[in-house]
C-alpha cells in the first residue's frame, strides 16, 4: 500500500515538472515575438527619424543656398550660366567637400516654375529623372502665396529607387523662385546599422538590394537571430522600401534557457519537496500511527503486563478514533485481567496479597538472589490481641482490625516490599532492598511503631501490637520453607518475650520443645473449649449464707492430666494468650452467673485478672461488653488482683481500677499480706473487698502473729469500710475464729472445694450453706 | 519681458507676411546690430540698431507717419525691436507691427532669407 501511494505521488510530481517544461517553452516562445514586435517599433521609429533628420538637412542646405548672395544675383540676374555655376559650387561645397548629405541632383526654377538651372551627381540620370520628381512642383503650384512661402517635401520613386525630394522657395518677403534639391535618404537610413550595432539589409520594392551589411550573416539561425523587417509604404498603401534588421538575440536566447532552467530546477526542487512532505505527512499521518498500534498489539501478544498501556498516536481522525478505540479497549481488557489477577492472588479482606502470590513472589526473589548473590530481609507478623479483640467484639470488628492493621502495615513499608496476609491474624512482609540487620531492625520498629497507635473500630479505642519475626536470605536459610519457618521461630520469640520483633538465631530455635509443645496446645485447647472453670462458694461467715462464687480456670490434659495455672498462665502471659484466654474466662463466668441468676441463684461470680490483663488499656470496654452482652448487672462481677499486680504499675492499676468500679464492677484484692502495700495506698484504690491471703488462715491457730495480723488487717478494713474475705479456711475451728474476730467472708475446703458448675448446682441444692435467692 | 506695446500690433512671421502682402510698401526694420546680421535677415528690411534709433533717422527710411512698419530682433529676449517701437511712436508714428519671435521665428518656419556671405 505504502509503495503505492509513494508512486502516485511520484508521477504527480512527475506530471508537475513536465507542466513545468511545457509552460516554459510556451513562455520563451511569446517572450521572442514580444521582442520581435517590440523591435520592429524600435526600427519604425529609427526610420521615421532618420528620414525626417534627412528632409531637415535638406531643406536647411536649400534655405541656406537661396541666402546666398552670389546665387541671388546670378537669379536676379536671370543668368542660366552663372546660376548654373553657382548651382555646381553649392553641390561640389556640399556633396563632395561636406559629403553630410547625398545630395543627387539641385533644379533652380522661376517663379512660374520654369527651370532655370540644374545640377547633378551623376550627368546620365539628369534630363528624364528630374521629371521623375517633378511632383512636388505639381503640389506647389496648387498653394497660395503665403503657403509658396514655405518648404515642401515628398519621396519619389526613380526605377525602383527612394528619393527624398524638397523645395524651398527663393525670396524675401516677395516670391523670386524655387530651388529643388533630390537626395538619397539611403545614407541617413544607413545610419541605423550604427545606431542599432545590428546588420541591415535595406530592398526596394523591386527587390533589388539598396543596401547590405558587410556583416549580415550567411546563414540566419532562428534561434540567435530575429531579422526584423520594416517596409514604407506610400499614400496609396503601396510599400516602396524594406528595411531588414538581423537582431542577434543568442543572449536573450541564452538567458531564456537559463531562465527556463532555473525555472525548470525550481519547480523540480518545489516538486521534490512537495513529495517528501506527501510522503512525511502520509507517514505521520496515517503509516506511523497504524504502524504504533500494530506494534502495541504484538507487544500486547507477548506480554500480557502491558495490557492498558495507552497509546498516543497523532495521526487523521480516523487513526486517532482507531487509537481511541484501542486504548479502551486494552484498558477494559486490562481492568478485567487485574480483577482476574486479584481475585487469584489478593486477600480479599485487606487486598493484600494472599499467601499464594507471597510464596510466589518469595519463590522468585530467593531465585533471583540465588543468581545475582544478593540479600533481602523476611518478616513474619502476628497481630498480639486478635484473637481477644475478635473474640470479644466479634468477627466484623475483627475484620476491620485487620483491614486496618493491612493498610498500616503496607505504608509502613516501601512501595517494592510486599505486604501479604498469610491467614488469620499472620502478616509477612518480603523486603528486597532490607540486606542486613540494622535495616531490618528500622522497618521493624516502624511497624511496631505504626500498629502501637490505637485502632478506632465502631467507636472502639482497640490496641492491638505487632510480633515480628525476622530472617534474612541468605544468612537464615536458603529455601523458602526454612525461611519461613525460621521467621515463625523469631516471630514466637518475640511474641513469648514481648519483644516486639526478633531476628532469628540458632539459640531461640533449641527452646524449650515442652514450652513450644504447651504453648501450641493451650492455643488449640482454648480455641477448641478444653479448658475448664471451677467454682469455689464465698460464705457470710455470719449468716452462713452463700455470697458468691470464685472462678478459677482448670486445663484437664487428655495426655498430661491436670495441669495447674501456675504452669500455664506465665506463658500465656508470655506468648499474648493471655489475651483471649481472660476473654475466654470472662464469658463463661458471666455466662455462667447469667445461667443462676436465671434460676433464682443471685451470686457474685469473681474472676482472677493477671498482671498483664491490667495493662490492657482495651480490659474495660472488653469487660462492659461482655457484661452487656450476657445482660449481667456489673456489681455480681467481681474482678481480683493480686497485691503484685497491682503494685508493678500502680499508676495504670488506678486508672483501670476507676474506670472499672466507675462501671459499678467490684473490686477486690487477692492475697493481701503477701506483698508490700500497705492499707494506706490501698485506700487510695476504689476497691471494695480485700483477700486476706490462705497463708496466714491456714496458719492462724497456731501462729499467734498470723492471727494479729488477721485481726489487725480485718480491723483496719473495716475502718476503711472494706469488706474482708479470708481463703484457705479448712477447719471448723478457722471458721469460728474469724467469725470472732469479725470476718465478713471465708472461702476453703471446709465449705466446699473448686468445683464445676454443675456440681455446684448439686451442692448449693443438699449442702448447709443456702445460696442467696433471688427474692 | 515685454509682450505687448501700446500702439503697435504684434504679428507671427505668417502674420507678418501678410501684412507685407497687403501693404506692398511696408517698411521693416532690422533692429539688431550688423553682427548679427551675418546669419542672415529678411530681405528688404532696413538695418537701423535701435541704439542708432531717432526722430530723424527714422525719417529718413520711413516715408510718412502712416506708412506701415514692422520692426524685428534676433528673438522674444531681444529688447532691440520693443526700444525701436517705442522711439518710433513716440516720434508720432502709426501702423507699428511687431514682429516678436524675430529672425528666430522666421527662419524656423523655413522662409526665406537673405545672407551676405563670399
Amino acid at each position: 500500500m505504502r509503495t503505492s501511494v509513494v508512486f502516485t505521488i511520484m508521477a504527480m510530481g512527475c506530471l508537475a515538472v513536465i507542466l513545468a517544461i511545457v509552460t516554459g517553452d510556451v513562455y520563451r516562445q511569446l517572450t521572442l515575438e514580444n521582442q520581435s514586435r517590440g523591435l520592429a517599433n524600435i526600427v519604425d521609429l529609427q526610420v521615421s527619424e532618420q528620414i525626417k533628420n534627412v528632409r531637415e538637412k535638406a531643406i536647411r542646405l536649400a534655405l541656406s543656398i537661396q541666402a546666398n548672395k552670389k546665387f541671388r544675383q546670378a537669379l536676379d540676374a536671370n543668368q542660366s550660366k552663372r546660376l548654373q555655376k553657382e548651382l555646381e559650387d553649392q553641390f561640389y561645397r556640399h556633396y563632395v567637400v561636406t559629403g553630410e548629405i547625398d545630395i543627387e541632383q539641385f533644379n533652380v526654377f522661376d517663379q512660374n516654375f520654369k527651370l532655370l538651372a540644374s545640377a547633378v551627381a551623376d550627368s546620365s540620370l539628369l534630363s528624364q529623372d528630374v521629371l521623375q520628381c517633378y511632383d512636388v512642383i505639381e503640389e506647389l503650384k496648387g498653394k497660395d502665396r503665403l503657403a509658396r512661402l514655405q518648404p515642401v517635401s515628398k519621396q519619389c520613386l526613380v526605377d525602383g529607387r527612394l528619393y527624398q525630394s524638397i523645395v524651398v522657395p527663393v525670396a524675401g518677403v516677395k516670391l523670386k523662385g524655387y530651388l529643388q534639391a533630390i537626395v538619397d535618404p539611403l545614407l541617413e537610413i544607413k545610419n541605423i546599422e550604427r545606431h542599432f550595432g545590428m546588420p541591415l539589409i535595406i530592398k526596394y520594392a523591386s527587390q533589388q538590394e539598396a543596401y547590405r551589411s558587410e556583416s549580415w550573416p550567411g546563414y540566419i539561425d532562428p534561434d540567435t537571430t530575429i531579422v526584423v523587417e520594416h517596409s514604407l509604404t506610400d499614400s496609396s498603401g503601396k510599400k516602396y522600401l524594406y528595411i531588414n534588421l538581423a537582431f542577434d538575440v543568442a543572449e536573450l536566447h541564452q538567458k531564456l534557457g537559463q531562465t527556463n532552467w532555473y525555472v525548470l530546477l525550481g519547480a523540480a526542487f518545489i516538486t521534490l519537496l512537495t513529495i517528501l512532505f506527501a510522503i512525511r505527512w502520509l507517514q505521520v499521518a496515517a503509516l506511523q500511527p497504524l504502524e504504533n498500534l500494530t506494534n502495541q498489539l504484538m507487544l500486547l501478544r507477548e506480554n500480557n503486563d502491558r495490557l492498558g498501556r495507552q497509546v498516543e498516536v497523532g495521526g487523521n481522525k480516523e487513526i486517532r478514533q482507531l487509537a481511541i478505540g484501542f486504548n479502551a479497549f486494552t484498558s477494559e481488557l486490562h481492568e478485567a485481567h487485574q480483577k482476574l489477577e486479584m481475585l487469584a492472588f489478593t486477600d480479599t479482606l485487606t487486598r493484600l496479597p494472599n499467601r499464594e502470590l507471597f510464596y510466589d513472589r518469595l519463590n522468585q526473589l530467593v531465585l533471583l538472589c540465588q543468581r545475582e548473590k544478593m540479600a533481602f530481609s523476611l518478616f513474619v507478623m502476628d497481630l498480639d490481641r486478635f484473637k481477644y479483640i475478635n473474640d470479644t467484639l466479634g468477627h466484623h470488628v475483627g475484620d476491620q482490625l485487620l483491614a486496618q492493621a493491612g493498610e498500616r502495615l503496607r505504608a509502613a513499608v516501601r512501595g517494592a516490599d510486599t505486604i501479604a496476609r498469610l491467614g488469620g491474624d499472620e502478616f509477612a512482609a518480603l523486603l528486597p532492598k532490607v540486606v542486613d540487620i540494622q535495616g531490618a531492625m528500622i522497618v521493624a520498629e516502624r511497624i511496631n511503631a505504626a500498629l502501637s497507635e490505637p485502632f478506632m473500630i465502631e467507636g472502639n479505642s482497640l490496641h492491638a501490637s505487632v510480633s515480628i519475626g525476622m530472617v534474612m536470605y541468605p544468612y537464615h536459610g536458603e529455601g523458602q520453607n526454612e525461611l519461613m519457618q525460621r521467621a515463625d521461630v523469631a516471630m514466637y520469640y518475640a511474641k513469648r518475650n514481648q519483644l516486639g520483633y526478633a531476628l532469628y538465631e540458632a539459640e531461640i530455635d533449641t527452646h524449650n520443645v515442652l514450652e513450644l509443645t504447651l504453648e501450641t496446645e493451650l492455643k488449640h485447647a482454648i480455641q477448641n473449649n478444653l479448658l475448664k472453670l471451677y467454682y469455689q462458694p464465698k460464705i457470710f461467715i455470719e449468716t452462713g449464707e452463700v455470697y458468691g462464687v470464685e472462678a478459677l480456670l482448670r486445663w484437664i490434659h487428655p495426655e498430661r492430666g491436670f495441669i495447674p495455672p501456675d504452669s500455664f498462665i506465665p506463658l500465656a502471659e508470655q506468648t499474648g494468650l493471655i489475651h483471649p484466654l481472660t476473654l475466654w474466662v470472662f464469658k463463661t463466668a458471666v455466662e455462667q452467673a447469667r445461667q443462676w441468676h436465671d434460676k433464682g441463684l443471685i451470686l457474685n461470680v469473681a474472676i482472677n485478672l493477671s498482671a498483664q490483663s491490667l495493662r490492657d488499656p482495651g480490659l474495660v470496654e472488653s469487660i462492659a461488653i461482655v457484661l452487656k452482652n450476657a445482660g449481667l448487672e456489673p456489681k455480681y462481677l467481681t474482678l481480683e488482683l493480686t497485691e503484685t499486680a497491682v503494685m508493678s504499675d500502680p499508676k495504670q492499676a488506678l486508672e483501670i481500677l476507676s474506670a472499672l468500679d466507675k462501671k459499678g464492677v467490684m473490686l477486690s484484692i487477692d492475697d493481701f499480706g503477701t506483698g508490700y502495700s500497705s492499707l494506706a495506698y490501698l485506700k487510695r484504690l476504689p476497691v471494695d473487698e480485700i483477700k486476706i491471703d490462705r497463708s496466714f488462715v491456714m496458719e492462724m491457730d497456731e501462729e499467734n502473729n498470723d492471727k494479729v495480723i488477721v485481726q489487725s488487717t480485718i480491723d483496719l478494713a473495716h475502718n476503711m469500710g472494706l469488706k474482708v474475705i479470708a481463703e484457705g479456711i479448712e477447719t471448723e475451728q478457722s471458721w469460728q475464729t474469724l467469725k470472732a474476730l469479725g470476718c465478713d467472708m471465708g472461702q476453703g475446703y471446709f465449705m466446699c472445694r473448686p468445683i464445676d458448675a454443675e456440681s455446684l448446682d448439686e451442692w448449693l441444692e443438699s449442702s448447709d450453706w443456702p445460696p442467696k435467692k433471688a427474692k | 519681458m515685454v509682450k505687448s506695446i501700446s500702439g503697435a500690433e504684434v504679428v507671427t512671421a505668417e502674420g507678418g507676411l501678410a501684412k507685407v502682402f497687403e501693404y506692398p510698401g511696408m517698411v521693416i526694420v532690422d533692429t539688431r546690430h550688423k553682427g548679427d546680421r551675418v546669419q542672415g535677415y529678411i530681405e528688404g528690411s532696413i538695418n537701423l540698431p535701435d541704439s542708432d534709433t531717432n526722430c530723424d533717422s527714422l525719417a529718413n527710411i520711413i516715408l510718412a507717419y502712416d506708412t506701415p512698419t514692422m520692426f524685428y530682433c534676433n528673438g522674444i529676449r531681444c529688447e532691440r525691436s520693443a526700444n525701436a517701437i517705442h522711439k518710433a511712436l513716440g516720434c508720432g508714428y502709426k501702423n507699428i507691427y511687431w514682429l516678436r519671435g524675430g529672425f528666430n521665428e522666421w527662419k524656423a518656419k523655413g522662409f526665406p532669407y537673405l545672407r551676405n556671405s563670399q
